[in-house]
């Protein structure tokens, strides 16, 4: 978003329509204290920002409690004069919760990774994976938080970690993946503390006299 | 006014995301719908299909006709999906005399479109049992 008095770089960011973190990088207004007005309904009064984030001891953003799914109207203003004024909906910038308590069914050759749904539609749960012996990770999506890994070494150690998107048809292009989960360990088929990573000494060691 | 309560929301929702998204998003040519302000908000599902009924088929000064793609494939979801519910009557010569005119206003609809996208998401975002 660029205004005449200068760019007014802006971050909204949603966390998974709980709080609302709208942040600014004021470089044209060093010193001041921008001001943040906001709504979530177009027939109610604009109020200030309630929880202000300072940098500097200088207002650089503000956290709103997200009611719903609904459009933020707000207005960042310098004094009275407004350097910027839009209206979006904070869907758009949602960054889901990361998936908790990961669950392992092991089968012939395969896991089935299991987690709970978030309760938003249209997500895309990834899943990804490595042994010991990979070093890139690999990923496999489901829209449900219940995704197959076939072709896996039961008898290997492997590490699996999750995180959700969303699907742009339903959120947009502006949305954020979620943070990744814990890393989880598995062996035959259980929970490890951790798989030794393997160092790739030579097997082989060429003693010459 | 036609009430959409009765309508077949599962469906549509899958229509939407295989057919007027991509033709909406065609539309929009790679601007993000972020880049306009959003206006139009619907509360429900029902209210969401009317909103989005009535910004299809609304005619503008700025926007005189939506491209006959995104008119002709809503009317047939909410047509088909909708039981009771008549369509709009998209004339030819009507759609072709405005087409011409919508050369000169194309990015005149994009916010009319982005609006669009967001009403089509917002109803896409309704859980099952949260009509």
């Amino acid at each position: 978003f660029s205004d005449p008095g200068g760019p007014l770089h802006l971050q909204i960011i949603n966390f998974n329509f709980e709080t609302v973190q709208v942040t600014w990088n004021a470089s044209g207004y060093s010193g001041t204290n921008l001001t943040f007005l906001y709504k979530l309904r177009s027939n109610e009064m604009y109020g200030q920002c309630p929880n202000y984030i300072l940098q500097q001891g200088r207002t650089a953003g503000c956290l709103l409690e997200a009611e719903d799914d609904g459009i933020l109207y707000f207005s960042i203003r310098n004094g009275t004069q407004p350097l910027l004024t839009k209206s979006q909906w904070i869907s758009s910038y949602l960054k889901p919760d990361s998936p908790k308590d990961l669950n392992f069914q092991w089968h012939e050759e395969a896991v089935t990774v299991t987690c709970s749904d978030l309760p938003h539609n249209d997500l895309l749960y990834e899943i990804q994976f490595k042994s010991t012996f990979d070093t890139e990770w690999q990923s496999e999506e489901g829209t449900t938080c219940n995704v197959t890994i076939v072709g896996v070494d039961a008898d290997k150690c492997y590490f699996f970690r999750a995180r959700v998107k969303t699907m742009e048809s339903t959120y947009g292009s502006d949305t954020y993946p979620s943070d990744w989960s814990e890393v989880a360990h598995q062996q035959r088929g259980e929970r490890r503390d951790s798989c030794q990573e393997r160092k790739l000494f030579p097997r082989f060691i060429l003693v010459s006299g | 006014t036609y009430n959409f309560a009765d309508c077949d929301f599962e469906k549509i929702r899958e229509k939407y995301q295989k057919v007027i998204f991509p033709a909406l998003e065609g539309y929009m040519s790679g601007i993000k719908s972020t880049e306009s302000n959003h206006t139009v908000y619907c509360g429900d599902r029902p209210g969401c299909l009317a909103e989005i009924k009535h910004l299809t088929f609304s005619s503008t000064q700025e926007c005189p006709l939506l491209a006959k793609e995104i008119l002709t494939k809503t009317n047939a979801i909410l047509t088909h999906h909708c039981p009771g519910y008549s369509g709009i009557q998209i004339n030819n010569t009507q759609a072709m005399k405005k087409r011409k005119k919508r050369e000169v206003t194309a990015n005149k609809c994009l916010t009319q479109v982005s609006n669009l996208i967001e009403l089509w998401r917002h109803f896409s975002r309704f859980r099952r049992n949260k009509s």
